[in-house]
């Protein structure tokens, strides 16, 4: 039986006001668990290192500004070699505890690299909702992040 | 039914000597190329400079002398080409008496003298070894009171400061939207800036980009350009000619295209991020032009557009541009030659020229011998096929 026209705009209506968080997110998390990302953590920015360097700059002066916020993780992405990683972030985030590296390029397999951050929104070591950021919405979307972990 | 046949004769007529004319104009032999000869340069870099450059080119004084732009240390650093060992360093600084804010470029004269552009002022500035700022050239306001950008010193597409008795000539750019802006703006631009040592002045020349150079769309605009025999060449990105003035205000242009380009696409409408670097890396453009004074020819390179594999990194793709062309052309602007390179194993901007021949970077990022210690030159010689 086909499904009438009703049908179809109810389900799309329905799918359509389901919210984020109900959205399961197995292979992110799968990818995230070899970083021994601590439960308290809601925030989870995936920075990629190579590509364009205005849009890896905005990631990486975040980073730097907030380094010591435990309720963000930054992972670098998209990375080439220890040498041009360490060169291209700074001695300071290269090497500190809570900066990881993602040296397998998991996340790039994985088509989870963009050109500009992405936020990944945690709540007890689950993701929630995943959200890519854009040169024009950066910014703001880091700030919101700081506002919320304040 | 006469007047047609009229029409339709002086039609034909107008047809053919247009033809004719273009042929006249066009020279071409394919009669020289350029040939990996497999001999290497190599030379080993610390672990806090990266393989490849913005910026890079030998030092006048001394061509076997290469200075090389470390732009994250704010550094210039010289190689020498014989003994394969770092010579000497400049380090800039970034505030105080003698700075100079962020490095953009640089045109080296020697190891204690080289004119730095930095990418915050618009000026220029000469410094010796210790780094420490000799003169100041402010290009800041022109007579006509119009603000002058920062300028641009880049190996690719390559662009420098040219100095001729006492004038000194900086390259401007179009600025806007270049996907929105019109044809009329485009052609306000001023392409080139003329600071006058004595009197101070600072004026931009007439020239600007052709006529007709977004007659079938907007494309990037973009260009090398140099100064060899008291002439300027100009190489849009998007444009098979090249353009050549003594004057910035007249010019002639001569067909120096790639046989691999029929024309250059323009930007496609309504395009988000990722439309924009997928026509990056889908359309074929010209890039530098460089004189070779030891052969008397000029190289023009070009990078040929490829469709991405599905999945594949667009930004990094962008780039990293994998499929270089080179047309060379004799000193009076004729083709006598294009090479296609091999992919993924050259970078085109990370060159230089000596007596030898062409060296290219082999440091490309999926040139499987690249290695992150050490810049990788290969030799290129023009031969007669």
């Amino acid at each position: 039986m086909r499904p009438s026209i009703i049908t179809i705009v109810l389900l799309m209506f329905l799918s359509a006001c389901s919210p984020q968080s109900n959205q399961h997110y197995e292979k992110e998390e799968s990818l995230i668990s070899s970083f021994l990302i601590d439960a308290e953590v809601e925030f989870c920015i995936l920075i990629p290192v190579e590509g364009c360097t205005t849009c890896t700059n905005h990631g990486l002066k975040f980073a730097e500004n907030n380094i010591e916020n435990n309720k963000i993780r930054f992972i670098l992405t998209d990375v080439s070699s220890q040498k041009n990683t360490k060169i291209k972030v700074g001695e300071k985030l290269f090497t500190h505890p809570r900066i990881s590296i993602d040296y397998e390029n998991v996340f790039t397999q994985a088509e989870m690299v963009t050109y500009n951050p992405t936020i990944l929104h945690l709540k007890a070591g689950t993701i929630i909702q995943i959200e890519e950021t854009t040169s024009d919405n950066v910014n703001e979307r880091l700030e919101l992040i700081l506002n919320l972990t304040r | 039914m006469t007047h047609t046949r009229l029409l339709l004769f002086f039609f034909l007529l107008t047809a053919c000597s247009r033809i004719k004319e273009e042929t006249n104009a066009l020279k071409i032999n394919y009669n020289h190329g350029l040939i990996d000869t497999g001999k290497r340069l190599v030379i080993p870099i610390d672990e806090e400079t990266l393989n490849q450059t913005n910026c890079l080119s030998l030092t006048q004084r001394n061509a076997s002398i290469l200075a090389y732009l470390n732009s994250k240390k704010n550094t210039i650093q010289f190689y020498n080409l014989e003994t394969k060992t770092l010579e000497g360093k400049i380090k800039l600084a970034i505030e105080g008496p003698n700075g100079i804010g962020n490095i953009q470029g640089f045109n080296a004269i020697s190891l204690d003298s080289v004119f730095v552009i930095s990418t915050q002022y618009s000026k220029i500035f000469l410094l010796n070894k210790e780094g420490e700022v000799q003169q100041t050239i402010n290009y800041l306001t022109s007579i006509s009171g119009n603000d002058i950008m920062p300028a641009k010193i880049q190996s690719e597409p390559l662009q420098r400061i040219e100095f001729t008795n006492n004038k000194i000539y900086i390259t401007d750019l179009a600025s806007g939207n270049w996907q929105t802006m019109s044809q009329k703006e485009l052609l306000k631009t001023s392409l080139c800036v003329e600071i006058d040592s004595l009197n101070k002045t600072v004026t931009q020349l007439p020239f600007s980009y052709p006529a007709d150079y977004w007659a079938d769309g907007n494309k990037e605009p973009i260009f090398s350009r140099i100064y060899e025999n008291e002439t300027f060449i100009y190489s849009f990105s998007g444009d098979n000619n090249i353009y050549v003035t003594q004057d910035h205000a007249t010019s002639k242009k001569y067909f120096a295209g790639s046989k691999y380009i029929k024309t250059v696409n323009p930007y496609p409408k309504n395009m988000d991020m990722d439309d924009l670097l997928r026509y990056y890396c889908e359309t074929s453009t010209y890039s530098t032009i460089v004189f070779d004074p030891f052969r008397n020819v000029y190289y023009r390179f070009a990078f040929l557009g490829k469709k991405p594999e599905k999945g594949e990194n667009l930004m990094k793709k962008v780039m990293n541009p994998s499929s270089p062309t080179i047309v060379i052309l004799d000193e009076t602007f004729n083709i006598i030659g294009e090479t296609k390179l091999d992919e993924n194993k050259y970078i085109v901007k990370n060159m230089f020229i000596n007596e030898k021949g062409l060296y290219l970077s082999l440091n490309h990022i999926a040139n499987p011998s690249m290695k992150d210690d050490e810049l990788s030159f290969a030799l290129l010689e023009l031969k007669k096929l």
